[in-house]
């Protein structure tokens, strides 16, 4: 379902491809790295929730989401995602 | 001591009672019936042909309650999609389910509109509207304009004007 | 006579006392503060699926000051006339991932895929093999050149790039970034694997955001209790708190 406005899916590399001229990974989050680059790491943390029949209750399990927050970033990007498949294990 | 004085009293409570109706006044507004300028051109020359001056309208915000009410060119009042704090006032081209034709620079050149939105233009070609950010959720919808209630030589309805964008409505023209 | 006419004036008094007094909360529950239940299992464990009563602080309408990790109530897109609750996890000219949770066994939700199509799944890999595809390339070219006010200098790489990701990562979750367009922002709900969200109906336009959740009271607490840190606690209140914080990278 279309909802408004129309915005494209973008691949990961193709989102580097597009803040490649700000100098930051998406992929790179060591200390280093987030130095020279003048960003910070944060995170959001959500759950995944089930339902346990066996003592009624629910069993929530975080989910953590990483992004960096940079000083280059304009106004346009705000910030940028960077969680992967090891943030969570 | 001061209070003792009974003009002063009297016009304390007076400015008290006309106090208390201000939120009476302030939901009617809200609610029911209110009077709005427009600013910019995206609606010429059904509003505000000339720069010069602008166009005051009657806005009902009561049948937008039941959003079966809207139909097809109507004039209606929306919080702007791409800036939550603008008003802007736009036409109804299309209702939940039609196919639209759409126009630049919508990426596709169809566009079927969800439940519950609307696709807007304004009469102006060169506007921004639903061919720029898409099908408006009616949640947006603040209130519809129904008249014209100044410059006085043009009190009364909203011209009709605008496009057919509606794809089924052109097929049967061709 | 004058009886009639003072009992008249007094009813009439209560019906515009009333009358003013209602459209004054009426007012003050839309455009400051409001006291309102909560239902559904979208933002457990933040908000339990039922008896909890959320504060709900109005000056925060249609997006104003808010941020990242904030929990609001908006009201839903397709159904004007229901309210929903969510996080936010993305603002305008924000890249992020559409679901990196998306492909987790807990994740219960069928969200719309690459072309909101499952049969796509099967269809031929090949270089330079899929029209429809090639289509979708320009318009991304054509939406990003608009959007982020720059020309793509290399469209051959970008081209080269995106046929890549296609080939091989189709449906990888980790792999589908999206920039939230001015105005809109993007909602998920706590409860990742039970909720409906942007991850299905796309950004939402912050017009809808009608407040800031702050605080909330679950009823089916007791009313007075002593808690873990022998603080008073009155019916489960809570603060609801912003949880996008800062991150401690430690190496592994």
């Amino acid at each position: 379902m279309i909802m408004a406005p129309p915005t494209p899916v973008l691949s990961r590399d193709n989102a580097q491809f597009l803040i490649k001229k700000k100098h930051i990974s998406l992929t790179d989050i060591s200390p280093e790295t987030l130095k020279k680059e003048n960003c910070k790491l944060k995170s959001l943390t959500q759950y995944e929730c089930s339902y346990d029949y066996k003592n009624d209750n629910i069993i929530c399990l975080p989910f953590k989401r990483l992004f960096k927050t940079c000083q280059s970033l304009d106004n346009f990007h705000q910030l940028v995602e960077v969680t992967n498949n090891s943030t969570n294990h | 001591m001061f209070l003792r004085n009974p003009y002063l009293k009297s016009s304390i409570k007076g400015a008290g009672i006309f106090i208390s109706w201000i939120p009476v006044v302030l939901v009617i507004d809200k609610y029911f019936y209110s009077v709005s300028s427009v600013s910019g051109s995206s609606m010429q020359p059904a509003l505000n042909p000339f720069l010069t001056r602008k166009d005051w309208i009657f806005v009902n915000k009561l049948s937008l309650n039941d959003l079966n009410n809207i139909k097809v060119d109507d004039v209606l009042l929306i919080r702007s999609p791409t800036n939550p704090s603008k008003i802007v006032i736009k036409r109804v081209k299309g209702v939940q389910g039609d196919v639209i034709r759409t126009r630049y620079p919508y990426l596709r050149n169809r566009c079927t509109i969800p439940k519950n939105h609307l696709w807007l233009e304004g009469d102006n070609i060169r506007s921004i509207d639903s061919n720029t950010y898409g099908p408006v959720s009616t949640g947006l919808v603040i209130g519809r304009a129904e008249k014209i209630i100044y410059p006085f030589d043009r009190f009364g309805d909203i011209p009709q004007g605008g496009r057919e964008a509606r794809l089924s409505k052109l097929r049967a023209i061709g | 006579m004058t009886n009639l006419n003072s009992s008249f004036s007094v009813g009439m008094g209560i019906i515009t006392w009333s009358l003013r007094f209602g459209c004054f909360l009426h007012l003050f529950m839309d455009e400051i503060y409001e006291f309102t239940e909560t239902s559904g299992e979208s933002m457990t464990p933040t908000l339990q699926p039922n008896g909890d009563y959320a504060h709900v602080l109005k000056r925060y309408k249609y997006g104003k000051d808010l941020k990242v990790g904030d929990v609001i109530v908006a009201v839903k897109p397709t159904e004007p006339h229901h309210r929903v609750c969510k996080r936010i996890t993305g603002l305008p000219g924000d890249m992020i991932l559409i679901d990196p949770s998306m492909g987790s066994d807990l994740n219960s939700f069928d969200k719309i895929g690459y072309n909101g199509n499952d049969k796509d799944k099967d269809k031929d890999k090949k270089i330079g093999g899929d029209k429809e595809f090639d289509e979708k390339l320009n318009e991304y070219i054509e939406y990003i050149e608009k959007t982020d006010k720059q020309d793509i200098q290399d469209k051959e790489t970008f081209k080269k790039l995106e046929l890549k990701e296609y080939n091989e990562n189709k449906y990888n979750s980790m792999n589908r970034y999206i920039i939230v367009p001015e105005g809109h922002c993007w909602l998920t709900g706590d409860n990742l694997s039970q909720s409906l969200d942007s991850r299905s109906y796309r950004p939402v336009p912050m017009g809808l955001i009608k407040g800031k959740i702050i605080a909330a009271n679950l009823i089916f607490e007791p009313f007075i209790k002593i808690d873990e840190d022998d603080k008073l606690n009155v019916y489960g209140f809570r603060w609801i708190k912003n949880n996008f914080e800062d991150e401690i990278y430690s190496i592994e």
